[in-house]
């Protein structure tokens, strides 16, 4: 097959799986329990009639397959609907949180991945050394420590201790920007945007980049266990040669996998590291709006988040029949 | 050349240390003005004063809007927009005169005419999810010379009109006027409160300015509320100089707050938590029954451990144990696990097969789910609790964390699904925790109405959540309109009384804890902060008073970490360059 009708297979399979996805998104979030109108559960001010006249208003009490063709149409018209909440077109509310974790998550991957992919390399080569033990219990003692933890930790020590200890800097415990700081003018709002982002994102590197290495460094070691990596030492080639141009790029297809698959992930969102540093990201929002059943916001976000997935996949699956063009005619 | 440049940026890094406001404000005296930072740990998701679903979206609404009248710390009526009030023999019609000198925050003033367009729209759409009661109560709307009038078919009480209909936000007919109620966002608010809006970053923060044409004096010159998630992070926040106020700090970090010019205060909030015994099964329709496993809880231990003494023993009378219609003399249950032992033995429930669960009168095992939401992880501890004290006196009970939107539909919360009175899975259940919230009954006379009456929502057929269906419903029921509908306050309280002793014999309802609040607050920046038994230091007459004591001393430092930064730049540029 050439390289034409393999995109084609591939981009095919993926506009089934979007559809799919979404699909089971709408239909499984329809049927669990509660609505949208719950959030004034146990409010003696708003009586059972209330709720109900939200409800229809909502469109929430038409019978679910007409929902679903109404989800259909307006998805097809680039409508991702309106947040009953937030009282705002989907688009919008996650237009507003997207930016920043961008800024953060994107950062961080962007970090992560490229660190990540060469320190594993790295102390793969140099396997059973210290430096590698020493690579091995790093990760494992971060990984040992809830995520959260650690960032309450940088949070106590970066922005309330270092204070209490009279150093001549901290960093912000919570959000995104000083209140006030659109009115600065660029450079010091560009200067106060990335103070607050130093915490949360050194947090999540150092997870990342940890967690990145681990995987590459895997893969090499099996990598070089193998028998061509010997033909090759046999070849008389230099080490580089082996490391770079057979082992590495052989190690590094899974790696270009998780990467694909990570892409949709970044608009999820840290849930955990967002919260912590109270970061104005998607990963906030979207778990409140599934706690509070706004259906068009959590459906908007996960369009969002399956057609990048899908999207990664296949930017993913295309490179890969690029490296590897035995997968192409497979 | 490289002189040159040292010498400049040394320069620059004393201009950017100089502009530091952390370093700027030494030496000066105390002003007044200043930010008061206080912070919400949720962002709110409209500004809509009529569909707000949160107590974020309220707290920022009420900076902005002001109605008629508001509750002051002791819950008496406070004239805000309303200059004074008068009402008929027969309480059936109300006069609000309204003040001359109030504004909107965009300048304009504030007439009679937006008062009856705010409280006209109300009455009018029955839909609206934050709308008095009472609007369904009025039968005419007037507007004479500077003062409305609200007629009624029926003589309301003050505290029904004064704390529930003349709390109703006012909104500006100029900018309301032809708008969909239902999906404006409201997202840059002109109320006429005592603070402006001005900017709101989305889980970010707002930001808010003193209101200068405000009919009260205000100090400070504005607040900023940031939306700050975790307790532990406003905790550092506060104790680093950044916000000024807190809520429910860990109980660890509380005990520390005094070393940061913190002080404590602690208040108790109108939400109380009950087991809700389901009364449509058996044995749980056993009035000695539901004694008996209220006689078995150790309410005391629950509050102190589990609540880590911020509340209170909320009394079986179903009334806040305070204010003025409390009803000390109503039967409570003081833990006492013997006396559940004998009230059980003398139902003859007996453990009969020796497994150490006693049997009911149908001999069937004394045991029972409790569903609980499994977010609030106090509330299952309770549960726990209980678990353990029922346990010597053959009760069994299996914990049953759910998520609160199943647990709210199987209680019956919901009352109907696509008008089905009768869904599947509702009442589906042996008992429950739950809590109610707002229903003032520490001086609301009829708060029981609200919640028992079986002419009302909660205590109607459709919702009924505990299934209370005994003779005492309907006694309580008749107290209860003869109370709505009275005028004597001798026969309003007695009946209150009266209400509540029914109440705590009968146990339609089986209340376990008021919940309270800690708070702490800054007292090395600001003073007059004003404190209420039922309010946190953050409230209107906070507002009202609270000025500047010092200068702030929380700045930017960023700008002089930035100084710093330059001057390593600068310093490693010009040694490269000389290396060079």
């Amino acid at each position: 097959m050439g390289l034409r009708g393999y995109i084609a297979k591939k981009l095919f399979f993926a506009a089934v799986a979007f559809f799919v996805a979404i699909t089971i998104v709408f239909f499984l979030y329809h049927v669990i329990p509660g609505n949208p109108a719950n959030i004034f559960a146990t409010d003696r001010t708003v009586n059972p009639d209330q709720r109900d006249a939200l409800l229809e208003r909502w469109g929430l009490n038409e019978p679910l397959w007409k929902q679903y063709g109404i989800f259909l149409r307006n998805l097809f018209q680039g409508d991702l609907g309106f947040s009953y909440l937030q009282k705002m077109p989907v688009t919008d509310v996650i237009g507003e949180s997207l930016p920043w974790t961008l800024l953060l998550l994107g950062t961080s991957f962007v970090l992560n991945a490229v660190i990540g992919i060469f320190l594993g390399a790295f102390v793969a080569w140099r396997r059973g050394s210290k430096l590698d033990t020493g690579f091995v219990l790093t990760y494992n003692f971060y990984n040992a420590i809830p995520l959260f933890f650690v960032g309450m930790l940088f949070i106590a020590l970066f922005s309330f201790y270092v204070r209490k200890w009279g150093w001549g800097f901290y960093f912000p415990a919570y959000g995104a920007q000083t209140a006030g700081s659109s009115e600065w003018g660029f450079f010091p709002r560009l200067v106060d945007i990335l103070w607050h982002l130093a915490l949360p994102l050194t947090v999540l590197t150092i997870a990342g980049i940890l967690g990145w290495s681990w995987f590459m460094r895997g893969n090499l070691i099996n990598i070089l266990t193998e028998d061509y990596i010997k033909t090759a030492r046999a070849k008389g080639l230099n080490e580089n040669q082996v490391l770079y141009k057979h082992a590495f790029r052989n190690a590094i297809l899974p790696v270009v996998t998780n990467i694909g698959m990570s892409i949709g992930g970044l608009i999820g969102g840290a849930v955990l590291i967002e919260t912590v540093f109270s970061y104005p990201g998607t990963g906030r929002m979207l778990y409140e709006a599934l706690i509070r059943h706004d259906y068009p916001l959590v459906q908007g976000a996960f369009i969002i988040i399956s057609g990048l997935t899908l999207l990664g996949l296949l930017i993913a699956e295309i490179i890969y029949g690029f490296i590897d063009p035995r997968i192409r005619t497979e | 050349m490289n002189k040159k440049l040292l010498v400049s940026a040394t320069f620059l890094t004393l201009i950017l240390i100089g502009m530091s406001p952390s370093l700027m404000v030494w030496g000066q005296e105390p002003i007044i003005g200043g930010i008061l930072h206080t912070p919400l740990s949720a962002d709110a998701h409209a500004l809509n004063p009529f569909s707000w679903t949160t107590t974020y979206e309220a707290y920022i609404i009420w900076h902005i809007y002001d109605p008629l009248v508001r509750m002051d710390l002791e819950n008496q009526a406070f004239a805000c927009i309303a200059e004074s009030w008068s009402h008929s023999t027969d309480y059936s019609e109300w006069t609000f005169v309204i003040k001359d000198d109030v504004y909107w925050h965009d300048g304009k003033k504030l007439t009679v005419d937006d008062v009856f367009w705010t409280y006209n729209m109300l009455w009018n759409d029955t839909n609206v999810p934050r709308r008095s009661w009472l609007f369904d109560e009025i039968t005419d709307l007037q507007i004479v010379d500077n003062t409305i009038v609200v007629s009624f078919g029926w003589g309301p009480k003050p505290a029904d009109v004064l704390y529930d209909l003349a709390t109703t936000l006012i909104v500006p007919e100029h900018i309301w006027d032809g708008i969909d109620l239902y999906t404006f966002a409201n997202d840059e608010p002109i109320g006429s409160g005592p603070f402006k809006f001005v900017e709101w970053e989305r889980a970010q923060f707002f930001r808010l300015e003193t209101h200068d044409q405000y009919q009260f004096p205000i100090y400070v010159d504005g607040k900023t509320i940031p939306i700050i998630s975790e307790v532990e992070a406003q905790f550092y926040a506060l104790a680093g100089g950044d916000i000024e106020t807190m809520a429910n700090p860990p109980p660890e970090l509380e005990d520390a707050a005094e070393f940061y010019n913190s002080s404590v205060h602690t208040a108790l909030n109108d939400y109380w938590v009950y087991l809700g015994m389901n009364q449509r099964r058996y044995p749980n329709n056993v009035t000695e029954f539901r004694q008996a496993v209220s006689y078995g809880i150790d309410r005391d231990e629950i509050v102190e451990i589990i609540k880590y003494g911020r509340g209170a023993v909320m009394p079986a009378s179903c009334n806040l144990p305070w204010g003025t219609y409390y009803n000390p003399s109503a039967k409570t249950y003081p833990y006492n696990i013997t006396k559940t032992i004998e009230m059980l033995d003398a139902l003859g429930w007996t453990d009969t097969n020796a497994d150490d669960i006693r049997e009911d009168g149908l001999g069937q095992d004394l045991e029972f789910d409790v569903i609980v939401s499994a977010d609030a992880q106090e509330s299952v501890d309770t549960v726990k609790f209980i678990k353990t004290y029922l346990e010597p006196a053959g009760i069994k009970v299996n914990v049953v964390p759910i998520i609160w939107d199943v647990l709210w539909q199987t209680v019956g919360g919901l009352g109907h699904i696509d008008q089905d009175y009768d869904y599947p899975g509702k009442y589906d259940y042996d008992w429950a925790v739950l809590g109610w919230v707002g229903f003032w009954s520490d001086f609301h006379p009829s708060s029981f109405y609200w919640l028992l009456s079986a002419d009302r929502w909660w205590g109607s057929d459709d919702v009924n959540i505990p299934g209370w269906n005994s003779s005492v419903r309907w006694e309580v029921t008749d107290l209860c309109n003869d109370t709505l509908y009275s005028t004597d306050d001798a026969v309003i309280e007695a009946n209150i009384d009266l209400i509540q002793e029914l109440v705590a014999e009968d146990l339609p309802y089986v209340p376990l804890q008021v919940n309270g609040g800690t708070y702490l607050y800054k007292t090395d920046e600001y003073k007059g902060w004003e404190l209420g038994p039922t309010d946190g230091p953050d409230n209107y007459f906070t507002w009202l008073s609270i000025q500047l004591i010092k200068p702030p001393e929380a700045g930017p430092g960023f700008l002089a970490l930035g100084a710093i930064i330059t001057l390593v730049v600068s310093v490693a540029f010009v040694r490269y360059r000389r290396r060079k």
